[in-house]
């Protein structure tokens, strides 16, 4: 018994050791492995926006002395009517280009998958080839298209009897931003289109095969199966799109710099110009509202996470 | 035990991090007087040693090289490689590091806001993002006062000797010091092309205001629209109808000085002086008669010259660099012309234009000292006229050198926008000015009053918006700024 005992007693030790050795072992691998991004995060994504707090409470050009004011430049943004009306274009876009550009590439992508066109393939590359151009290319695109002396659009409306004589699209308060919908859906539409295009490609044939079987229509396939079934991907889609068109401002800034008369400014371009203008360099007012549009992100974030069903059908 | 050892080692992650953090540009870590220190210990050593020097003082043996921000506009940027070169040829150990960019304001602000003086240029001829007076306040900028006494490398003359008319005297000055010297200009005004001019027998020097909007109404009876520009960057109204036409109001109305003084100090009525508010109500009537094209407010600089090129409008507004912007989509034979809008009732009466110091030089106080010294050298070698010349064939740049036309065959290698303004000069009573501010404004309702007058200027260039009450209400923003500094 005391020898079985004293057996045991060596050899369970040494098990524990090994055990714990390889616990170490995977724990360190663990630590090198997520540590670099982890330190990156810290200091190149938090550390900033922690700073960016800081600076929203300052007066300062970015070059001299800051001065601490507290919340003036969060009460002068409150008052600052240019804010509102930022928000309120940001506001139309919100409505207008999430759920067009989740809307055409699900028609496209359904098309695609379900239809074994036999330029299938070339027309996947046709529609992505938009997210290979950067925004400028886009931007500078769009803007011939819109051009009132030799612009496509009039163009184009001449030839089916509409005349529009030199109007310049971007050109007028009332058309600007409209103009600017489908250049900003143009160029997002292809990425949704692949990535919606893979995941129908995913959903096992079985499902509709069996459906087939049951007599379902092609409406019922649609939405009974691949709608459901992709849910999860159309959400973060929609997420990320809402994300964009509230902070992007890269179109605007190229393809109208905000005009005409403030038509197409938006909260990200009126803080970026508020920072980095040619005239104005306020690092402490645009941390200002920089803070207020993460609010913003965030409760939308928030508001999608709280009404969008989040699970999909598992398989 | 694994927790804790997995907790003290992001700790530790988290505090090299920060560190790292700390040691990066501006935030308060680094050893940002090693550059000083080198070079100051290597001018001692050469000072006792008794090393060589050149004509102009400095060692030949101490290597130094200058960082160099050069915003790269409508003039390129081959003309001042060529200064680079040659300067470095005759200074074998001095080396130029050149940063070319057309957003070289933004590099530069960066820069500042990141607050290491190493990695700072040491020369830079573009305003950061929101302009030099809080910098030149702060003792971040070297005073240049003197570079004007010196000598020119190529003529024993001053430097504000063979500055041309009013380069020296409207340089910008931030309590009573100028920080920049220029080394070409830019002048503003309409430019137009000359061939169309002469098809239409169009008076091409309309020397008052009368005789201008005469030859507006000629222009658009012809078919033609008058004017444009890039509405899409509202500052370039200001190239021909800007701050300088109300420094030309008020001097007709005697009071020029008063007024030049209380813009440049934001003191007074800032946007409805007399002078002002009746500037902005001859462009509004200038636009509800049509004389400026309708697309303006979306249109680019290059789309609106290239209107000009193509004959849709007689004139733009910009500055003389349009020729080397515009040179790769010109015909061969086209010849710019140039005028100022004169505002004037009487040709006896003073033409205030706009001349920009495009290439107006800053030097970096925090630099050491051998550093500035090159760097000033490096300006008066840009103010050569083998340079000067190499800046007007190249760049297109308006030479900042008065002797520069006395040598007819080097007049004759300018561009033809150049010539046409060097022509206007000498047929007209012109007075070149430059519109500065020396007071930095910080404050949310400034940046608003801006945003306001630049979005407006459109509408009222179209005449759909009287500019009375925005202007008011443009005031009321300013005051508010000026009144919380």
């Amino acid at each position: 018994m005391a020898v079985y005992t004293s057996t045991k007693k060596v050899k369970r030790p040494e098990k524990r050791f090994s055990l714990e050795k390889s616990n170490v072992q995977r724990n360190i691998f663990l630590l090198l492995a997520i540590a670099p991004p982890f330190g990156g995060y810290l200091l190149f994504t938090l550390y900033p926006n922690i700073l960016s707090v800081y600076y929203s409470l300052l007066n300062w050009d970015g070059m001299t002395e800051p001065v601490f004011i507290g919340f003036q430049n969060f009460i002068a943004m409150f008052q600052d009517q240019f804010v509102w009306r930022a928000l309120s274009h940001n506001l139309f876009l919100f409505i207008i280009v999430p759920a067009s550009v989740v809307i055409i590439s699900l028609v496209l992508a359904y098309l695609l998958s379900y239809k074994n066109y036999f330029e299938s393939k070339f027309l996947k590359l046709l529609f992505f080839f938009p997210n290979i151009l950067s925004t400028v290319v886009i931007a500078i695109l769009w803007q011939f298209i819109y051009d009132g002396n030799y612009g496509l659009l009039n163009e184009v409306l001449a030839f089916i009897g509409i005349d529009a004589g030199n109007f310049y699209w971007l050109g007028d308060e009332r058309t600007a931003l409209w103009a600017v919908v489908p250049a900003w859906i143009w160029g997002s539409v292809g990425l949704y289109v692949i990535i919606f295009v893979n995941a129908m490609d995913a959903i096992p044939k079985s499902f509709y095969e069996a459906a087939i079987m049951d007599g379902a229509s092609d409406w019922t396939l649609l939405f009974k199966i691949t709608l459901p079934t992709i849910m999860p991907i159309v959400r973060v889609s929609l997420l990320f799109l809402t994300l964009f068109t509230i902070k992007g401002f890269d179109m605007m800034l190229i393809l109208t710099n905000g005009g005409p008369a403030g038509a197409t400014d938006v909260i990200g371009l009126y803080m970026f110009n508020l920072a980095f203008g040619e005239g104005t360099h306020s690092y402490g007012y645009a941390s200002a509202i920089g803070m207020l549009l993460f609010v913003i992100l965030i409760t939308a974030k928030a508001i999608m996470d709280r009404y969008m069903k989040k699970r999909g059908i598992d398989y | 035990m694994i927790k804790k050892s997995m907790l003290i080692f992001f700790l530790f992650v988290i505090l090299v991090g920060l560190l790292v953090g700390c040691s990066i540009p501006g935030m308060g870590g680094g050893d940002e007087g090693d550059d000083t220190s080198s070079n100051e210990s290597s001018e001692e050593a050469s000072a006792e040693t008794g090393g060589e020097v050149y004509e102009n003082g400095l060692p030949k043996d101490q290597k130094v090289t200058l960082k160099y921000g050069f915003f790269e506009g409508g003039l390129g940027s081959a003309w001042v490689e060529y200064a680079i070169e040659t300067f470095e040829e005759k200074h074998p150990n001095v080396t130029i590091e050149m940063l070319a960019s057309p957003d070289i304001s933004q590099i530069l602000s960066t820069r500042i806001s990141a607050g290491d003086d190493e990695e700072m240029f040491d020369l830079f001829n573009r305003d950061p993002s929101g302009g030099i007076v809080s910098l030149a306040q702060a003792g971040k900028l070297e005073p240049l006062d003197e570079l004007w006494e010196q000598k020119l490398p190529d003529t024993d003359a001053i430097v504000k000797d063979m500055m041309m008319n009013g380069i020296y005297e409207s340089v910008d000055r931030i309590d009573g010091v100028s920080y920049q010297v220029p080394t070409s200009a830019s002048v503003g005004g309409l430019f137009f092309n000359k061939n169309l001019f002469e098809e239409y027998g169009w008076n091409q020097n309309p020397q008052t205001w009368d005789k201008f909007t005469a030859l507006l109404e000629q222009i658009k009876s012809d078919g033609i629209t008058p004017i444009t520009f890039p509405g899409m960057y509202p500052s370039y109204h200001d190239w021909a109808f800007g701050d300088v036409e109300s420094f030309e109001i008020a001097d007709i109305k005697g009071n020029a000085d008063e007024h030049i003084e209380n813009y440049q100090n934001f003191e007074g009525e800032i946007f409805t002086n007399p002078a002002t508010v009746e500037r902005w109500e001859r462009i509004y009537e200038l636009g509800k008669k049509g004389y400026f094209h309708k697309g303006l407010p979306a249109l680019s600089h290059t789309q609106s010259q290239m209107q000009v090129l193509q004959g849709d409008v007689a004139m733009v507004s910009t500055g003389s660099h349009v020729e080397n912007e515009m040179k790769n989509a010109a015909p061969e034979d086209f010849e710019w012309g140039y005028m100022s809008v004169p505002f004037v009732d009487s040709p006896d009466q003073k033409n205030w234009v706009r001349q920009s110091t495009t290439n107006g030089h800053y030097i970096w106080a925090a630099k050491p000292d051998l550093n500035k010294d090159w760097a000033k050298e490096f300006i008066l070698w840009m103010l050569t006229l083998d340079v000067q010349l190499a800046a007007a064939e190249d760049g297109g740049a308006m030479p900042v050198r008065n002797d520069f036309i006395d040598d007819s065959k080097r007049y004759d290698k300018l561009q033809s926008s150049s010539k046409s303004v060097l022509s206007y000069i000498d047929e007209n009573n012109v007075q070149l000015v430059k519109a500065y501010r020396a007071i930095a404004i910080s404050h949310p309702s400034y940046d608003q009053a801006f945003k306001l007058r630049d979005e407006s200027i459109s509408n009222i260039f179209l005449g759909k918006e009287d500019p009375i009450p925005l202007l008011e209400e443009i005031e009321t923003l300013i005051q508010e700024a000026i009144s919380a500094q």
